[in-house]
Parts: structure tokens; sequence; C-alpha cells
């Protein structure tokens, strides 16, 4: 019972008796019962309903049991529901093909109206343990993404730093990162990363990089070594398989200074005002691999209205039809300039629509930040 | 024939048990005449379907003679064979009567 709510079986059998049988066995048991005498009526009732759990005969006219059971794991909506077999065969091949469809168990008939019980009670209390342990997982990654969520920072928490963001994690936990940096009054940090794979070790690594920024991205050290610094401890407590590609970005709007600094990451687009958008190009080693990384360094000269933006490789490459960031990156510069008059909070979410509209398709975790000078 | 053990051995109440007993009848023999056209044409899938339907009927609700014969013309007609079919079905049928008259009583 959930809820004062019984649990509800349905049972599909061609022969009106077992049909019978089977209601006032499992209806004395507490349980609400529904009947269809052949498989396409049972299919319906099964989506219609949503039964916990099906009893199902194999030899009925038309649509067999296998044809049923088919359908019905072929369909989202009943795909879950556990499915009893009742059959009178007793050939292995016949059980086995029953399984293999996606059968729990199976009841030979003649049956005693005990074993039904039993095994209906026994696979109710499975079909809970599963969907109880789904539900705490599935709970859990809420609560990841909660948390890597209130992670990043909202334009409104900075309003000196000028910036717009699009973030999308492709899955529960993403990989994607990206953080503001408040290091003197005059003086932004924005940070953009891609740690390798998008599952929830990579998330974990959000609460150490924002750490590691908080630590290393100061007045005190240049942005190179700021970079170099957090390389170092991502050296340390990285697994050999884990790593990011980086960008990092220091804006000191009063002296018109922007430096940034490249770890294996997509080039940054930048969009002088009235100019046409240019990709910043420059190779680098990514973080967390190599002990002596070189980074690419960027110094460019700005003024107030120009505008710059970071993203992950997620908005320029392309899986499915084989495109690099490097080459897609060139293909999308041409688009940056259509968001220039947009106000800046809504810059990315505006290149995203653009993108959409032009045929775009999710493969991977995507951040976008635009910053204005 | 004692429907009080039958159907405590079921888990059911006699009233339970009577009821069902009668649905068996009914389907049996609707079952039966199926059977017997699949005789008249000669169709050994029919009467077997038909014996299988009958089989796990009496079977369930214990009535062990009945699901025996059924089985047996069962197995044989899968096997192509209808000889000697008339005598079980008059068994089958014999047995049905016979829970019609408890039934009754």
């Amino acid at each position: 019972m959930r809820e004062n709510k019984p649990f509800v079986i349905l049972a599909v059998d061609d022969n009106l008796l077992n049909l019978k049988l089977i209601e006032k066995s499992l209806s004395k048991e507490g349980y609400q019962i529904l009947t269809a005498d052949n498989g396409k009526d049972g299919r319906k009732l099964a989506a219609e309903k949503k039964p916990d759990l099906i009893l199902l005969d194999i030899e009925m006219p038309d649509e067999d049991g296998f044809h049923v059971i088919t359908r019905l794991k072929d369909n989202p909506v009943t795909a879950s529901i556990p499915v009893i077999f009742l059959t009178g065969v007793k050939d292995v091949d016949s059980k086995l093909k029953g399984f293999e469809l996606g059968a729990v168990d199976y009841i030979t008939k003649p049956f005693h109206p005990m074993e039904v019980i039993a095994r209906v009670s026994i696979h109710l209390k499975l079909s809970i343990a599963v969907n109880s342990m789904v539900l705490n997982q599935a709970e859990k990654l809420r609560q990841i993404t909660d948390a890597q969520i209130s992670m990043l920072p909202l334009p409104a928490d900075y309003p000196d730093a000028k910036f717009g963001v699009f973030y999308r994690a492709l899955e529960e936990a993403g990989g994607d990162f990206y953080d503001i940096l408040n290091i003197s009054d005059k003086i932004k940090g924005y940070f953009v990363a891609d740690v390798s794979g998008h599952d929830i070790k990579a998330s974990y690594m959000m609460a150490s990089l924002k750490a590691l920024l908080a630590q290393n991205c100061t007045p005190m050290y240049s942005p190179e070594q700021s970079m170099q610094m957090i390389n170092a401890v991502l050296l340390e407590i990285l697994p050999e398989i884990k790593y990011l590609t980086a960008c990092y970005a220091r804006l000191d709007r009063a002296a018109g200074k922007l430096i940034l600094i490249n770890a294996g990451h997509p080039p940054v687009v930048y969009l002088p005002l009235g100019k046409a958008p240019v990709l910043l190009k420059s190779d680098g080693d990514i973080l967390g691999m190599f002990s002596n990384a070189q980074f690419g360094i960027h110094r460019v000269n700005v003024k107030k209205g120009d505008r710059f933006f970071m993203y992950t490789d997620g908005l320029v490459e392309s899986a499915e039809s084989k495109i690099t960031w490097s080459s897609g990156a060139e293909n999308f510069v041409p688009l940056f300039k259509e968001v220039r008059n947009t106000p800046v909070e809504n810059a990315p979410s505006e290149l995203m629509e653009k993108l959409l509209r032009a045929g775009f398709v999710y493969e991977d975790d995507i951040v976008l930040l635009c910053v204005e000078v | 024939m004692n429907f009080k053990d039958m159907a405590s051995d079921l888990g059911f109440d006699e009233d339970d048990f009577t009821e069902l007993a009668q649905l068996l009848v009914t389907t049996s023999l609707s079952d039966l005449k199926k059977l017997e056209n699949g005789v008249d044409l000669k169709n050994t899938d029919k009467v077997a379907k038909a014996a299988h339907s009958i089989k796990g009927a009496a079977g369930n609700l214990g009535f062990i003679k009945i699901s025996g014969v059924a089985a047996e013309i069962e197995s044989d007609a899968r096997r192509g064979s209808l000889t000697g079919i008339e005598k079980k079905i008059k068994t089958i049928k014999a047995g049905l009567n016979a829970i019609m008259n408890a039934i009754d009583q």
C-alpha cells in the first residue's frame, strides 16, 4: 500500500476462469485487479492505468504473450512494469525467451493461487526496492546539480564585472565551469574551464577549482603565475586520466588592459567596439597534466564598449558532424557581431537562440560567457 | 467431490469456489465445442488449443482427472493424432456434469 492506495495488478489471460481465479486470490490480499482477456486490451489497460505488476499469459490467440511483452517494453510508459508470465508450456526455450524479452519470473499453469500471491508479493517488493534506489540516486544527483549551480556566479551577484552567461549541463552533473573573481576594485578575473568528462567526478572538481581560484587569482600574482600555481595543485589532486582545458581573463578596466591565459582551450572571441569580431588564438598546455606547462598568453589593449566571449568546446565542436573546435570556432565568429547591441547580460542567451534557430544541436556541456569592458 | 476441502486447499471459502467451479463448467463447455469442431475439421491445432485451455483451467481448481484427460488430448493432437478422442471427450463431459451436480446440491 502507498498512501492507502492498493497496488494494482493487471492480469492478461484469454481463459476467463484463470482471470477470475487470479482476481479472487489477489483481491483477498488487498490488491486492486485489472483484467483483460486478450493481449491488445491488456496493452491498452497497461498504458492507461500503469499497474504495479502484470501477470501475462503466453498462449493467447492473436497477440500472444511474447508479442505483448515486446510491445510493453518498447513503450516508455509501460517499460518498467514488472511482468510475470503465466505459462502452461514447460519447455526451457520458451521460458528463456520470456526472460530475454524482459519478464521477471514465470508461473507454470496449472498454478496454485498461493503461489501467485507469493510471487506477486516478492516481485512487488523487488520493484519497490529498485524504484526506491533509482529515486534516491536521482535525488542525490539533483542535490549535486543544485550545489553545482549555486557555485556558479550570476551577473546580479557581480554588478561591476559586467558580464552575461549561458550555462547548460548535458547531464545532472556537468563538467563545464566558470567563475568571476574580484581581484581588486578595478580588476576582475573571468575563468572558464572544461573538465574532461561530464560525470559526477567532473562536477566535484568545481568546488576544488573555485577554492583554487580564490586562493591564487590575487593581485600578488600575474595571471600566468596564478595558472601555474593552480596547475601545480591540480597535478597533485587529479587522477591521471583527468585534466581540464581553461581560459583565464584578467581585465583591468581602468588601465584598458586585458590579459588572456589559454590552457588548451578554444580561442576567445574579441569584439572591439564598431569593428569585426576576431579570434584570439594561442596554443597552451592543458591544466593538471604537465608539471612544466606552457600557457598561451594574449595581451590586448581594450576600450570601453569592447566585448569578449569565452566559451567551452560544446559551443563550437560537434562529434556527430566531425567538427573540431578549431574549425568550428572560425565558423561561429561572424555570428558574434549580431549580439553587439544586445545588453551584455542577455548576449549569451540571445546568441544561443540564434545558433539553435540555425540548427545547432546540444552534444556537450556549454558555458558561454560575454564580458563588456 | 468435496467442494469444501477443494476450496480450502486453494485458500478460498466454499462460495467463492462454487462460483469458480461454475465458471469452469461454462468456459470448458465452450472450449469443448471448439474442440469438437476441431475434431470434425480434423484440425489438430484447434483441438490442441482448446484442450490446453481446459487442461489449465481444470487443473487450477484441482479437477485433476479432467485436466489430465485434456492434457492427453492436447499431447496427442500436437503429435497430429486424434485417435480415441471421442472417449476422452466423453470423460471430460462426464467430469463437467459431475461438477454441475455438485454445484446444484
